[in-house]
């Protein structure tokens, strides 16, 4: 198969993944107990008259299959509808949770993913080893420790004994800053919710790499390159990490799928105003049409990211265009 | 000699410069702002600005609005919650139907607009009318034709029943500024509000939702402007990050709800740090759902219920000691709560013979006795909303108490929005029983509709599906009845009938722990409910910077 039939399957297959997220995720949501316009009302003294205009308001007077036409007619037009609880056009309110989510989450990644496959290949490679030992150790307990344990650790340590950063948010609350000093003050508040994510995200990268670049190490090729003479630290970037980097890049496209979902438990705990806490109110607030536009977006983004994944790969391996 | 001269006025001259310097320096950081920071939790926090549910119903929401917007009155602080004219002069009624409100007249909103007649009645008329509505029972106006305005600071309206008592009708309200507003009177609710221009002693400056509010001092107040400059509420992502917050000095105390009980000993050894305990405002009950077909219809299995409880066990182990039992909608200190209620003390041998005299026995021998209105296991659904801690830990300790008496429980944890539509629709029958909470106040007459019968109109906040029609018509009586003890009389036979019947089962009154700092602020004022709740906004108005 060519590379374009190789690109063609992939879009595709990834065009009736989305279209199958549509239907589950307009069905799954009304499988919920609970009369959603009902809940609308935290006064129960609701007259029969202001339920009907609420559910008018919101479409949800119409039979499913009535609901199902205007969600889809809508989403072709690139509206996702109201929120039941912002009261606000659902991609407006996700739009405004996004930038913050995808600063955290990429910020944290890139430093995970970089220290964490540097530490796992260099415990593959020295495997066996004291260091080895050491930095499985670490990383198995750091891939261990629950997120929101982590959180709050990281909390009474950095932000409360040392008091080096700030409690939580994404700025300090009631403040005027602008321009540089903005950027700094972002910053400043990124450190201990990046660090609690990178610290997870660590011990998962370490254990795939470190796992990946044994079964090279036992290559014949790696042995080929040493019989030739080559330098060992050309061996290792060359020859065994490149090639042990394939579940590393398959695991990055996954998370970065996922972190547009955000990191529900790291910005719960730092009050980070992303895309996580967002989904946690709309599913207590049994909000349809965020819900549906927070996960329409999620399986989205991890298709896409997958696409993106499958088509690298064809680069990094070609094998993979063939025989798939 | 001369020489000793000039060393002592060199001396006295350099000590001079030091205390004006001193003088400055100090004067420097005395100009410099106050600000009052509070802490609420993300969950309390208020995402929006729109005059909705949210506004009323979450926590900084409802402290919030009472600091921009002025009311007609507001409660007055402890303990004689008093109510005091805020925007109004004084008011008067004639029938305890028809009340005639006078405003000041050097009131303005923050846009530099007056404050008059039209904006109230703009305000009484369409805030009830939006979608979901701003309605309590005590603003239900019979019709828009009877809304007189007198002149631009007098305004008279007539109820569609009579609002006899202490306090006014039209409490709780915000005076909207009708300008702003007119143009969305058709859907309030929909208007984003993005600058809350009222007319209150606070103004706001910044809003992030979900993060913080924040407020500056309205320094042209019609009444006393507050001594500190600034207020700013903020979200953190727990309890743990406000404790931290306070011991750092970031926040003055919380927002809402204090803290909880397992925290009291924590702030009470930190430095700069201490506590106060206020009677709690939330009543905490049991709702009985008398719709469901089973024994819990059985009024002796509902009173043995409550003598299978040990109260003062479950207040230890579930709110360290910090709670009282509570038997009664009205709370003690109220002159219209009933000392004479029966009190369900603990005795399980007396709920144990009440429930074989009511024919519940054990006939299979598994320890649980047989309903004998199902034929099936005496085994009863118990809802609870997961989003409180407290009441989750309570209904485990029930199950436990219950079981000695034969009587099992289910625990059914669920979110509490789905709680909400399910004890608000009996009818459902997706519980027996569940754990409630509410917070009346001390105007709290509006409760008693809580009880009204499903067959008068009292759909809607009925819980219990209870139907009595001698407690309707007593309830009735009471919101009519003109005179203070008669009234009062009519108020203690509700809470015997209520006490009698056990549709609602009344169990405790968790007290408010209130940790402030007090190295910065002081003259926080403490009422039912703590320093600060949507009946007290005193503490905002009062409180003061240190000297």
């Amino acid at each position: 198969m060519g590379l374009k039939g190789f690109i063609l399957r992939k879009v595709v297959a990834a065009c009736l993944t989305i279209i199958a997220i549509v239907c589950v995720n307009f069905v799954i949501f009304r499988m919920a107990p609970g009369d959603p316009v009902r809940m609308m009302f935290r006064d129960p003294r609701v007259s029969a008259e202001k339920l009907e205009e609420m559910k008018q308001t919101f479409g949800l007077d119409k039979p499913l299959s009535g609901q199902f036409v205007a969600y889809v007619k809508g989403l072709t037009r690139g509206d996702l509808g109201q929120s039941f609880s912002h009261r606000r056009p659902v991609l407006e309110v996700i739009a405004a949770k996004i930038p913050a989510t995808l600063l955290l989450v990429v910020t944290a990644l890139v430093f995970a993913i970089l220290l964490g496959v540097a530490l796992g290949a260099l415990s593959g490679w020295k495997s066996g080893t004291k260091l080895d030992t050491f930095i499985l150790t670490a990383s198995l307990t750091m891939y261990s420790i629950p997120t929101f344990a982590l959180g709050i650790i990281l909390l009474l340590v950095f932000a409360y004994h040392i008091a080096i950063f700030p409690l939580g948010g994404m700025a300090t609350p009631a403040s005027l800053f602008e321009g540089a000093e903005l950027v700094w003050d972002v910053l400043w508040h990124l450190c201990l919710p990046a660090l609690s994510i990178v610290i997870w995200y660590i011990g998962e990268y370490v254990l795939l790499t470190r796992s990946a670049m044994i079964d090279v190490m036992g290559q014949e090729y790696i042995t080929t390159a040493y019989s030739k003479g080559l330098k060992k630290f050309r061996i290792l970037k060359n020859h065994a990490l490149r090639n042990a980097l394939l579940p590393v890049v398959t695991i990055t496209g996954v998370n970065l799928g996922f972190a547009v979902a955000g990191v529900i438990e790291a910005e719960t705990v730092f009050s980070w105003p992303g895309v996580g806490r967002l989904v946690y109110d709309a599913v207590s607030h049994r909000d349809y049409p965020l819900l549906q536009g927070v996960f329409l977006l999620f399986a989205f983004s991890v298709v896409l990211a997958n696409l993106v994944i499958d088509l690298i790969y064809g680069y990094i391996d070609p094998r993979i265009k063939v025989s798939g | 000699m001369m020489k000793d001269l000039n060393k002592r006025s060199w001396a006295i001259a350099c000590t001079l410069c030091l205390c004006l310097l001193l003088i400055a320096f100090t004067s420097t950081a005395f100009a410099k702002k106050n600000r009052l920071s509070v802490g609420f939790t993300t969950e309390e926090a208020l995402e929006n600005l729109q005059m909705g549910e949210a506004m009323q119903y979450t926590e900084m929401g409802a402290v919030f609005w009472p600091l921009v917007y002025d009311q007609l009155w507001i409660m007055g602080p402890a303990p004689d919650y008093e109510p005091l004219p805020m925007i109004v002069e004084r008011w008067e009624t004639d029938d305890y139907q028809t009340w005639r409100f006078y405003l000041v007249k050097n009131a303005k909103f923050h846009d530099g607009k007056p404050v008059t007649a039209k904006d109230v009645a703009f305000s009484l008329w369409y805030l009830p009318k939006s979608n979901p509505a701003w309605d309590y029972p005590d603003n239900d106006i019979e019709d828009k034709k009877t809304m007189k305005i007198i002149d631009d600071y007098t305004l008279e309206f007539t109820l569609a029943a009579k609002w006899p008592g202490k306090y006014p009708p039209a409490s709780w309200m915000p005076v909207l500024p009708e300008h702003i507003w007119k143009p969305h009177k058709r859907k309030l609710g929909k208007f984003v509000n993005k600058k809350c221009i009222g007319s209150g002693p606070y103004k706001l400056k910044k809003f992030k939702g979900g993060e913080y509010i924040w407020m500056v001092k309205n320094k042209k107040y019609w009444g006393d402007v507050p001594a500190v400059d600034e207020v700013v509420f903020k979200s953190y992502g727990s309890q743990d990050a406000i404790s931290m917050a306070m011991k750092k000095g970031q926040i003055e105390f919380i927002g809402y709800n204090g803290a909880p009980s397992v925290a009291y000993e924590d702030y009470k050894k930190a430095e700069n740090i201490d506590v106060a305990i206020s009677p709690g405002i939330a009543l905490v009950w049991f709702s009985f759902n008398l719709h469901k077909e089973n024994g819990i219809q059985d009024k002796l299995v509902r009173q043995a219920i409550m003598y299978g409880i040990d109260r003062e066990r479950l207040i230890q182990m579930v709110y360290l000691g910090y709670a009282k039992p509570a038997d009664s909608f009205i709370y003690p200190e109220m002159d219209t709560y009933n000392p004479d209620l029966p009190k369900y003390n603990y005795d399980p041998e007396k709920a144990e013979q009440m429930l074989e005299q009511a024919g519940y026995v054990d006939t299979d021998g598994d320890g649980f006795r047989t309903d004998k209105k199902t034929g099936q296991k005496m085994s009863f659904e118990f809802l609870v909303p997961s989003a409180w801690p407290d009441e989750v830990k309570l209904a485990k300790v029930v199950k436990e108490q219950l079981k000695d008496i034969g009587v099992e429980i289910k625990l059914k944890v669920v979110d509490l929005d789905t709680y909400y539509q399910f004890i608000y629709t009996p009818t459902d029958d997706k519980f027996d029983l569940s754990v409630s909470s509410e917070e009346p106040g001390p105007n709290g007459s509006w409760i008693w509709e809580f009880v009204r019968g499903y067959n008068n109109g009292g759909a809607g906040w009925n819980q219990a599906y209870y139907d009595n029609p001698e407690f309707d018509k007593t309830l009735d009586a009471m919101n009519a009845e003109t005179d203070p003890e008669k009234q009062k009389a009519l108020t203690f036979k509700l809470q015997e009938i209520v006490s009698e019947d056990l549709p609602y089962a009344l169990l405790l009154r968790a007290d408010m722990i209130d940790p402030y700092r007090t190295d910065t602020f002081e003259g926080h004022v403490a009422t039912m409910g703590g320093f600060s709740s949507w009946i007290n906004s005193w503490t905002y108005f009062k409180v003061r910077p240190k000297k």
